[in-house]
Parts: structure tokens; sequence; C-alpha cells
């Protein structure tokens, strides 16, 4: 299954791409258990595209502008927004790995730990007991995932 | 919010409200996007994850995604927030609810995150997609 990670490292569960996939986990499942690192890395690369296309925040190809903030705080975006671009590191460092788990490929969309982002990126998406949440990851994963199913099965289709 | 979200608010919160394991180990404290300070523990937090009112991507219905956030004391240990979680799971998981104006919508398990120690609060994550079909779909 492609696992998807939230930006504190752990995993969003495959469960929320597959919980809609019954039907196609066939094709999936051969595509994933036979899968080389090679198509790994495509199934993590069309996850993050599929993020990446999202209007908002992980917008890094904007056609239009995102909703810019301001670096001194006087208009930050309101709880259950996604984050106002202020600086760009959020859509800079999103990022995908891969992983073979057994005879399952995983690939994560996330921050690497370590990186500026990893360390507010969870603050924002799950909010914290101060602060209400800015989710940005699992919109854009919803919003997305009738696009990340179909990109799977067309990887599933050419492993035939 | 929007009225319709407004609405599976509070059709969530009524459902929430009911008597259950989970309402009486939460002591009925349920707040929307962020708990008042100083707030006994446990208690519980409630964010709509998406604001768009219809998906046009699966079908004419409503679908959102809730994040519940579980707190409790350092001292009572992780594990406690983990069962009030499994409560919260066994009340809502696959429970049709009743909303005004609407026709009744369906809390399915999506998935969970946790426990995490944050600020000497142990902390306990669960999303639901709520679903829900316009009359005729």
């Amino acid at each position: 299954m492609a696992a998807v990670r939230g930006p504190d490292g752990r995993f969003i569960k495959a469960g929320t791409v597959s919980d809609q996939t019954a039907a196609f986990s066939a094709a999936l499942v051969k595509a994933v258990m036979e899968a080389t690192e090679r198509q790994t890395r495509e199934i993590a690369t069309a996850i993050l595209r599929g993020y990446q296309g999202t209007p908002g925040i992980l917008r890094v190809n904007p056609t239009r502008r995102l909703p810019s903030g301001n670096r001194v705080g006087t208009d930050p975006s309101a709880p259950g927004e996604p984050p106002k671009q202020v600086t760009g590191t959020l859509q800079r460092e999103l990022d995908t790995d891969t992983e073979r788990q057994g005879d399952r490929a995983v690939g994560r969309i996330g921050y690497r730990s370590g990186s500026p982002a990893s360390q507010y990126a969870p603050a924002l998406e799950y909010g914290t007991n101060r602060m209400a949440a800015r989710p940005f990851l699992r919109p854009a994963l919803d919003a997305h995932k009738q696009d990340f199913i179909r990109r799977l099965q067309r990887i599933g289709e050419k492993l035939g | 919010m929007g009225v319709l979200q407004v609405n599976v608010w509070n059709g969530l919160a009524a459902h929430l409200d009911a008597v259950s394991s989970f309402k009486t180990a939460i002591g009925g404290r349920i707040y929307y996007g962020i708990a008042p300070e100083a707030v006994q523990r446990p208690y519980a937090v409630v964010t709509f994850i998406d604001d768009v009112p219809f998906n046009a991507f699966t079908h004419d219905g409503y679908e959102t995604r809730v994040q519940f956030s579980i707190y409790g004391d350092e001292a009572i240990g992780h594990r406690s927030v983990i069962d009030i979680a499994d409560k919260l799971r066994a009340r809502l998981h696959r429970v049709r609810f009743t909303v005004v104006d609407h026709e009744p919508m369906q809390a399915v398990f999506a998935n969970s995150r946790g426990a995490l120690l944050e600020d000497q609060l142990w902390r306990m994550d669960m999303d639901f997609i709520l679903r829900g079909f316009e009359s005729g779909s």
C-alpha cells in the first residue's frame, strides 16, 4: 500500500487512501508486491505531485498567488485554514521517501526529521493544546484520493 | 464554518452527548478547535480538517474529515488517553448520526496518532471520515 507519512514522520495510515480502494486492491497489491525501487519512487512521486497540485500551501508551481502572510505575524492564518505562505519553507521542504517493507513498497510524503520545517509543521497540521490546527497535508490527501488511486492503477497496469 | 458544517458539528456533538463510556471517560469535556485555558483533564478537542462542503471527486454527498485530540495529565499515563480514544472509536466508527436538514451521516475511522507527550500532557489523536449523502443520490 502507498502509505503516507505526516509531517512529524509518523504514518498517515495507508487506510486513508486504501479505505476506498478495496475494489482496486488486487492491482495495487500486485504492483506493490512486485515493485522495484524505481517503481516505488514513482508511486511516491505520484503522491507528492498530487499534493503539489493542491490549491493552498502545497501549490509549488502556482498559476495564482498563495495568500501571503508576513514575517511579523500581524496577519496569521485563521484556525482551520492552511498556513499562509511567509518564507515558503513548508512548500520547499516537502519531500518523498521510499522504503521496502518485506514484499511491500512504501512511499511517504512528509518532512525529514531535523529539517527546519519539521520543527513546526506538526503543530500546524495537528494543532497543539495551545493552538488550533491549520491542516494542509490531510486536506490535500483527501482532495486527491481519487487521483492517487488512478495513478497507482496506471502503475499497476503497466506492471500487468 | 458554513451552515452545513455547523449542522454536522451539532449532529456529531449531540451524538457524543448521549450517554456513552466515551462521554463518561472524558467527563463531557469536548471542545471545538481549542480548549479553554487550564481546563480540567482529560478533555477532547475536535477539529474539522476539510472545509470543502461537497467533494466532487467522490460523489455528490458531503464528506469531511474530523480530528479528535484526547488530552490527559502526564501523571495518569499514556494508556489512559489511548483507552479513551478506543472508547471514542467504539462510539463513532461505522455509526450513523442525524444532521439537521441533511441525510444521516456515517463516521468511519481513518487513522490515529500518538500517544505523544505535549507540554506535560498525554495526547492521542484519532481521525474519522464523515460521509453523508444527499437525498436521491
